[in-house]
């Protein structure tokens, strides 16, 4: 590329997008203005001039009670908003397009370019009742019997009937796997929706053929729950209890994305060793979330007592977290403006003493799993190219585990990550057995962070300066920034976890949305099973595997649903 | 000589109601070998494995701990844990139908009891009681519950199942109704 550097990248872009660029927001590098019309020719130009391989979001916003609608130079006034994030991996260049379009209009579907758009663009469909051009899709989270569309601003709910809420079998559309294997035996599996582990309420309908996996089709949806819908009510400072349980293995990350942004956006500043905390708490989160996951990939090779191992080392940090505000899952620690209480006399100490037994298990873990030949062969399943994983928006330990060196904390370093010393695992063929290693290598750097700033911890005050519950509730924030959008995302513990959020003045922002990196994997474990096509000669997977593969990706399913 | 029944169950019998005691004897042995299904889909189902299994101390009887099974077929005990939308209801009924008889059932957590903190007027996809939909013998409040609230809620559901009462049996019109602790 001719670009030496990511600033000249942005600059190039800025100067061949001139006339539809807009205002910079944060969290994205360029923000460009479309119409609809011309929105399909620039992103395929995006996509084959400009490298941006990667569709990281899609959403739609409802304008109809807006007070402060963004100026589209290009595109006379409508009522609903699309906006693409997308990314270029050489550069860690993020780009956001929007356009507005009518309900009467067809919006130009991206599945032609980005395989991962059909997800996203089902959830558009649904929830706001836009149509595709060439797609028809069907509900992907909605049970079919719903009445009317959720996330438009004049929806009223209406109680269904029970009687109409018949389950939805038949969800397996294609036909071509019984055509191909027509002369054998085709067997349906069908697994789920409740699970012994915990992954959430998912279905999982598997086509079998002898011992061998040949196709899977996803039921998400199951633990749909309206975040989103809710927090279009929900007052700023009440948000961080929502954010918390969509992730419930990672609760203190969730939150953490949620209130980075929003003072981010305002311009609130908080204490040094509030942050310190802050990221002790995030990184406590993320060993809780890949200590779960490899319990369940663990359990998944029939070892009947490995659960009891693992649970034991959870349970240390959720006595931490109880020691610290009476809570043993969601503390609620991370608040706008800092954390919500004092450390009490001790904790520094004990969690330290944490971290030794912790480093202490994950010795034993190295010993007993690494080099382990048994292991290996039977986590020797599913990899993921890294042709596949930039291309179907796959993140966070999944991606580094196919040999992408892409870490949030290191490329956009937030709070004292530039200042501390820890390294990134990659994989190298990005199989079950390399993902096993990169969580296993990223809780030892977990623990070399905490301790790090535990050792190093500022001086000072972690509750915020000023009271901002009434801050929020009493609007004298709204006359020192104006209404907008941004965008805030955050090395989340099984991907890249984002918040866009538009804030309109009032008590509670206009909408927001969570990207899940859930959603992005769920979608394209078919295509794992399946065996795409830059991986002729794919061993299949056997079935004694499949849930095993499906818990590597460290799939949650209310993540999914929100 | 004949026994005056009323008399000799005042006098001898455990609880009040039993008729006889090989019915106390089924009861007893029903609340001693539960085999539990645990149809966790949200948070509370980490705080039951932190109640029943990540504990060191040695369990004062193999009969504390409910044998988990991975297949409704085979268990007599529901457990509910997390918020139940729309989509997710019919299943729910289809497992519920499908438990050994009698069965007992247990809503963990603020999600399952009654839609949590999901329970909201822009809310519309959780449903809003699970008692609504199959009878519930005993409810554990907390989002989410501490494990030692779980242990007291499981000792309740022994005291109810030696006493005979059974949510279940509520539409049949006998004895039974379901409390909270």
């Amino acid at each position: 590329m001719p670009f030496p550097s990511k600033q000249a990248f942005v600059d190039n872009l800025q100067t061949v997008f001139s006339q539809i660029l807009r205002e910079r927001e944060n969290g994205i590098d360029v923000n460009f203005f479309v119409s609809s019309h011309t929105y399909f020719l620039v992103v395929q130009r995006l996509f084959t001039e400009f490298e941006f391989l990667t569709l990281l979001d899609l959403w739609g916003v409802d304008n109809l009670e807006r007070a402060s609608i963004p100026k589209n130079p290009e595109q006379s006034e409508a009522r609903f908003q699309i906006s693409t994030i997308l990314l270029n991996y050489k550069f860690d260049v993020r780009l956001k397009i929007t356009f507005l379009i009518n309900q009467e209009q067809k919006v130009p579907s991206l599945t032609k370019i980005y395989n991962n758009a059909v997800w996203p663009e089902r959830e558009v469909r649904e929830f706001f009742g836009l149509n595709f051009l060439d797609c028809v899709y069907e509900n992907l989270i909605l049970h079919p019997a719903t009445d009317g569309f959720p996330l438009r601003k004049d929806f009223i709910p209406v109680t269904v009937p029970l009687e109409m809420l018949l389950p939805v079998r038949n969800f397996f559309s294609s036909a071509s796997v019984e055509f191909a294997h027509k002369g054998n035996f085709v067997e349906w599996l069908e697994l789920g929706p409740f699970f012994a582990e915990d992954r959430g309420a998912i279905r999982i309908l598997a086509k079998v053929d002898g011992e061998q996996v040949y196709d899977v089709n996803m039921d998400v949806g199951l633990s749909h729950r309206a975040v989103e819908k809710i927090c279009e009510v929900t007052s700023y400072s009440q948000i961080p209890l929502y954010m918390e349980r969509l992730n419930y293995h990672s609760s203190a990350l969730n939150s953490l994305c949620w209130v980075k942004g929003l003072e981010d956006f305002m311009h609130i500043s908080i204490s040094e060793r509030s942050m310190a905390m802050r990221m002790v708490f995030a990184e406590l989160s993320r060993i809780f979330d890949h200590l779960g996951c490899l319990m369940r990939m663990v359990i998944g090779s029939q070892n009947p007592f490995a659960d009891r191992l693992f649970l034991l080392q959870r349970e240390k940090i959720k006595v931490l977290f109880s020691e610290y505000s009476g809570q043993r899952l969601f503390t609620r620690a991370i608040v706008p403006g800092g954390l919500s209480t004092e450390m009490p006399g001790g904790w520094i100490t004990s969690c330290m003493e944490t971290m030794i037994e912790l480093k202490k298990f994950m010795a034993r873990l190295n010993k007993s799993f690494v080099r382990n030949l048994a292991w290996i062969e039977s986590t020797d399943y599913g990899p993921i190219s890294a042709n596949d994983a930039i291309c179907e928006g796959i993140t966070g330990p999944n991606l580094r585990a196919s040999g992408i060196n892409y870490d949030l904390r290191k490329r956009n370093p937030y709070y004292f990550y530039s200042e501390l010393e820890f390294d990134i695992p990659i994989g190298q063929n990005g199989t079950m057995y390399d993902r096993f290693l990169v969580r296993l290598e990223e809780i030892n750097q977990s623990i070399r962070i905490i301790t790090q700033i535990l050792d190093n911890l500022p001086l000072g005050s972690v509750l915020a300066e000023q009271d901002m519950t009434s801050l929020f509730e009493s609007g004298e924030i709204w006359q020192q920034c104006h209404p907008g959008e941004f965008y805030s995302n955050i090395e989340g513990s099984n991907g890249e976890l984002a918040i866009c959020a538009v804030i309109d003045s009032g008590p509670n922002p206009y909408r927001l949305h969570v990207r899940s990196p859930s959603l992005y994997h769920a979608q394209f474990f078919s295509c794992l099973v399946k065996g795409t096509k830059s991986q002729i000669g794919q061993q299949a997977l056997p079935v004694a595997s499949l849930l095993q593969c499906f818990d590597s990706l460290n799939i949650i399913a209310s993540e999914i649903d929100r | 000589m004949e026994i005056d029944k009323s008399e000799f169950l005042r006098n001898y019998s455990a609880t009040y109601e039993s008729q006889s005691f090989l019915q106390r004897w089924l009861r007893k042995q029903d609340a001693h070998s539960l085999s539990s299904f645990v149809a966790g889909f949200s948070c509370c189902q980490l705080e039951y494995q932190s109640a029943f299994l990540a504990t060191n101390d040695k369990p004062s009887g193999a009969s504390l701990i409910p044998w988990e099974k991975n297949n409704p077929n085979e268990s007599d005990l529901l457990i509910i844990g997390g918020s139940l939308n729309f989509k997710l209801y019919p299943y729910i009924l289809e497992m519920y139908a499908s438990l050994m008889r009698p069965c007992w059932v247990v809503a963990l957590g603020a999600c399952a009891i009654k839609g949590g903190p999901y329970h909201s007027a822009a809310s519309y996809a959780v449903m809003p009681e699970i008692n609504s939909i199959i009878p519930v013998d005993v409810f554990i409040p907390g989002c989410p519950p501490h494990p030692e609230t779980i242990k007291q809620g499981f000792e309740l559901l022994r005291a109810r199942i030696l006493a005979g009462i059974s949510a279940e049996n509520k539409l049949a019109g006998e004895a039974g109704h379901a409390i909270s602790i």
